[in-house]
């Protein structure tokens, strides 16, 4: 019965854990808004918020993986877990550095490349929630995987169209190369996320084949 | 001495116990699943229940193949199953205990010149196609009803792994109890005629056989060489063949043990027959080709992947030489044990054909004009009357019948034994009048016990076979068996 609520209580931990990533992903395309529409103090409650979650999330992440191996729970699928729960932090991680990155240095984005930006955020997001949507299939129903993988690899495709659109757009006006050079690397990281999902995904498709019976 | 006869059984359901953990927990225990300490208990437990509780089923056709009648020979037949595992071991093929001890059956037929009784023989050896075939099968099945459960049910894997877990205690408990029923008498089968434990009686109304007390010791032997020596020798069989996960382990673990348990079920072949359908011989089949049976059923039901040839050739070798193995290292070691060691390996069989064997023919409608050449003749074993038989024309069945009726079992009725030595769980006051009516008569012949007491009673009379009458009859062979082992009276060589 003991052993039974450790199962519940883990399933539990996980379930948060996940919830903390995809609100995370919603916030984050909040801010950028906020951001663009220059309501700085929403901006930093939000930005604040998602800096709480990233850090629950490690203290969930690392409670986790302990319970795993203290209580040899799924030996057979343990590593796979592992591997999940660490790269889906990474996509946390990086959302927490790019909201930070721009409260702190406060890029400047013209006017003409916002409609990009707020479709490559919005894309970024969406391939958020869709990879959460996958691992939580993974473990739920492993056979669902792939209908979330394909819609996360359609979101990363789109956030490199508008990366590059942005790009071109950047280095074709005539503002400051340093400028250029900071906007290019702002959109470089906001690209990071979407590759983290990618690549989690891309670790789900073999684990769902290894589960097969 | 009758004990130190007993080693050699022992030390076989050691080395059963040794590797039964491969069988029943070992991919539960390689996958972490389980750890070893409750894997081996739940396992120990649940082998001494299957043989003490469902372990006479198959162990009677081991006797049929070959009634091992002295304790020499009983010692030398495990020793040799033992030997031949051992030696196939060393060249890393895995091997059947039940197979070797088959083969030694036959080596010991072969040495003392005992007529090995075929259709028993086809009987086993039929079974080693069918438990593979069959394990493949069950293992086809269940495969494929986990798969459209867990298809249907969205478990979580945490949950999962929790249900696989006590699934796998419930394989380990399960199989640990298909291979006591089952394989216990390839550990103790051989030392049934010749056992040196006597009946205890505890109540009035309970007692403790023989065989039961061998069996019971067999598989303490079998708990002992599960913990003491599997642990090193946890690696699944067949898993060479074939990865398994836990939740494969489990499929694999679940079918084997069923086909196990079916062979060994009483019950069961007393349903099916009823149900009028074909039931499965009660013989002892090998729990490692109901695995490699399983695993080849898994990676057919998964399309044949990774599924190593070699390695199944290798095994298939093994299935055939462990038995001619055994066999041939028994033939040797009972001239040894015989000559050298001036051990008695065998009580000779006679078969006698006195007048009165040859009126209950004629009552049978047996042709004794075609046996008139057997008339008054003495056969010193079973080989021999099969030799002289293979002259006449007659089907094997008769033959069968010819051998029993003519088959030399010496009995004075002697009312002080059945005073002292009969239960009254066995026998009531009527029965005990019945026999004291035949106090003082000689009899060569068991049938002639039977006629006499049929011929007062028509309780004991047997009945039509059928599910109806199987117990009463299952009792009434039982009362005569007692009778026929208190009557016996013991000769010096008939020449």
């Amino acid at each position: 019965m003991a052993f039974l609520n450790k199962v519940k209580q883990m399933e539990l931990k996980i379930d948060e854990y996940l919830d903390l990533v995809s609100e995370s992903g919603i916030l984050f395309a909040q801010i950028i808004a906020f951001y663009n529409a220059k309501k700085y103090d929403l901006m930093c409650e939000k930005c604040e918020i998602v800096r709480t979650n990233e850090r629950t999330a490690d203290e969930y992440r690392i409670e986790i993986e302990q319970h795993l191996y203290k209580y040899t729970l799924i030996p057979e699928n343990r590593g796979d877990v592992l591997s999940i729960l660490e790269n889906t932090d990474k996509v946390i991680n990086q959302i927490k550095l790019i909201v930070m990155t721009m409260s702190i240095e406060k890029p400047e984005f013209a006017d003409s490349t916002i409609p990009y930006i707020e479709l490559m955020v919005q894309s970024t997001a969406n391939a958020v929630e869709e990879l959460i949507k996958a691992v939580r299939a993974f473990f739920h129903n492993f056979h669902l995987i792939n209908d979330y993988t394909h819609k996360v690899f359609f979101y990363e495709k789109e956030v490199d169209d508008y990366s590059e659109k942005l790009r071109k757009e950047i280095f074709d006006s005539k503002i400051d190369l340093t400028r250029k050079l900071h906007l290019k690397q702002i959109i470089y990281e906001i690209e990071m996320i979407s590759d983290y999902c990618q690549s989690v995904c891309d670790r789900l498709i073999i684990y769902s084949i290894k589960r097969q019976l | 001495m009758s004990f130190f006869f007993l080693l050699s059984g022992l030390f076989l359901g050691w080395s059963l116990g040794a590797n039964v953990a491969g069988t029943v927990f070992g991919t539960a225990v390689e996958t972490k699943m389980l750890k070893f300490k409750t894997a081996a208990w739940v396992a120990s437990v649940f082998v001494v229940l299957g043989a003490v509780l469902q372990g006479g089923a198959t162990s009677s056709t081991l006797t049929k193949l070959g009634s091992v009648n002295a304790l020499a020979g009983s010692f030398t037949v495990a020793l040799s199953a033992a030997l031949s595992l051992f030696l196939m071991a060393r060249i890393r093929i895995p091997v059947s205990s039940t197979q070797a001890v088959v083969g030694s059956i036959i080596g010991w037929d072969l040495f003392t010149g005992a007529f090995t009784d075929y259709s028993v023989l086809v009987g086993i050896l039929s079974s080693w196609i069918i438990t593979p075939l069959l394990a493949a099968f069950f293992t086809l099945i269940i495969f494929y009803l986990f798969n459209a459960f867990l298809n249907k049910h969205a478990i979580h894997i945490i949950h999962l792994d929790y249900y696989t877990r006590l699934w796998l205690l419930f394989a380990c408990a399960f199989g640990a109890y298909s291979i006591g029923a089952n394989n216990i008498a390839s550990v103790m089968g051989m030392f049934i005629d010749a056992s040196p434990f006597k009946d205890i009686f505890i109540t009035m109304n309970y007692s403790i056989a023989s065989s039961t007390q061998l069996f019971f010791l067999g598989s303490i032997a079998i708990a002992i060489g599960i913990f003491t020596y599997s642990q090193k020798n946890i690696k699944t069989v067949g898993n060479d063949l074939y990865k398994l996960s836990p939740l494969t382990g489990l499929i694999v673990v679940l079918s084997s043990s069923l086909v196990l348990f079916i062979f060994s079920s009483k019950a069961l072949a007393s349903f099916l027959h009823f149900l009028h359908l074909p039931s499965l011989p009660l013989v002892p089949v090998s729990s490692s080709q109901a695995i490699i049976g399983s695993i080849v059923g898994l990676s057919l039901s998964k399309g044949v992947h990774n599924m190593h040839y070699n390695v199944l050739g290798r095994i298939s070798i093994g299935w055939l030489a462990s038995p001619i193995l055994a066999g041939i290292i028994c033939f040797f070691s009972l001239f040894v044990v015989q000559n050298v060691f001036d051990q008695t390996v065998y009580h000779p069989s006679y078969y006698i054909f006195d007048k009165h064997v040859m009126v209950k023919m004629e009552e049978l409608s047996i042709d004794i004009k075609k046996l008139s050449i057997l008339n008054g003749k003495t056969y010193q074993n079973s080989n021999e009357l099969r030799n002289e038989l293979l002259n006449i024309e007659m089907g094997p069945l008769k033959k069968q019948v010819i051998a029993e009726l003519s088959y030399y079992y010496p009995m004075r009725i002697d009312i002080n034994k059945i005073d002292y030595e009969l239960e009254k769980k066995y026998f009531t006051q009527r029965d005990i009048e019945d026999l004291q009516k035949l106090s003082g008569n000689y009899l060569n012949h068991k049938w002639q016990l039977n006629e006499k007491l049929e011929k007062i009673s028509n309780l004991w009379s047997f009945k039509p076979k059928g599910i109806k009458n199987n117990s009463y009859n299952r009792e009434l062979q039982k009362k005569y068996d007692i009778l026929y082992t208190t009557f016996k009276i013991k000769t010096l060589s008939i020449d």
